[in-house]
């Protein structure tokens, strides 16, 4: 009993050390991040790939007479583009949203720091009323 | 004003021609699965109708849901750069009462 109670007791050292500690922060290089329009030609580069390989696995099927040969080619091709067509239309998706967010984002900044502005001058000016 | 020139005027708004354009894709992959539909209906033989498969209902369908996709993405934007707009003017009122408050300080 005695052993649990011991170790139920916040030793502020252990906190401090663990307030102090540094946060790791993951870099995002500068074409990744929120504003760049890198990420939305990345996900329309995935989608025309997808097609691509819809493309590809249309000759590969149409070049076979068999069926049993013609379905790995509709299944490694045919599908997987359509998979690669839903992947880039996500990452389009996420990259517009990402964006709108930014920019929203630098609008609220923008409207927080002049209603601070706003709030000191008005402070300065109260008490040279009275 | 002229047919014409009313559709130039519109056209010449980004996002009517994106739509237009994105409308034309979603028609074209609908055709593609009719024409896969049409070919595969007419063969009894599957080697022979696999293709038609491949190329018009799964390109076609492909093609169908990007367009539509990418029309709810422009959708959402046009309605996004509205809701900015607005704050916009909601900014630059508050940089006016700045300014003016600053003025009678």
């Amino acid at each position: 009993m005695s052993s649990t109670s011991d170790l139920e007791i916040d030793s502020p050292t252990v906190v401090a050390t663990e307030a102090a500690a540094p946060r790791r922060r993951v870099r995002v290089p500068v074409w990744l991040r929120a504003g760049s329009p890198a990420v939305t030609y990345i996900g329309v580069a995935v989608a025309i790939l997808g097609f691509v390989l819809i493309l590809v696995a249309w000759g590969q099927v149409a070049g076979e007479t068999q069926v049993y040969l013609q379905i790995p080619y509709l299944v490694s091709a045919g599908l997987v583009g359509v998979g690669l067509v839903m992947v880039g239309l996500t990452v389009i998706n996420v990259a517009a949203k990402q964006r709108d967010a930014a920019d929203r984002d630098r609008q609220m900044d923008q409207l927080v720091s002049i209603l601070d502005e706003l709030k000191n001058t008005l402070a300065e000016k109260g008490p040279r009323r009275r | 004003m002229k047919t014409g020139s009313r559709v130039a005027t519109a056209l010449r708004d980004p996002f009517v021609a994106s739509v237009g354009i994105l409308v034309v894709l979603a028609v074209t992959g609908l055709v593609g699965v009719a024409v896969a539909w049409k070919g595969a209906a007419a063969t009894l033989v599957v080697a022979l109708q696999l293709p038609y498969l491949v190329s018009g209902a799964i390109g076609g369908l492909a093609l169908l849901g990007f367009a539509l996709g990418l029309l709810l993405v422009q959708t959402r934007r046009r309605r996004e750069a509205r809701e900015r707009a607005e704050l916009d003017r909601v900014v630059r009122a508050a940089a006016d009462l700045l300014a003016a408050a600053r003025v009678t300080r």
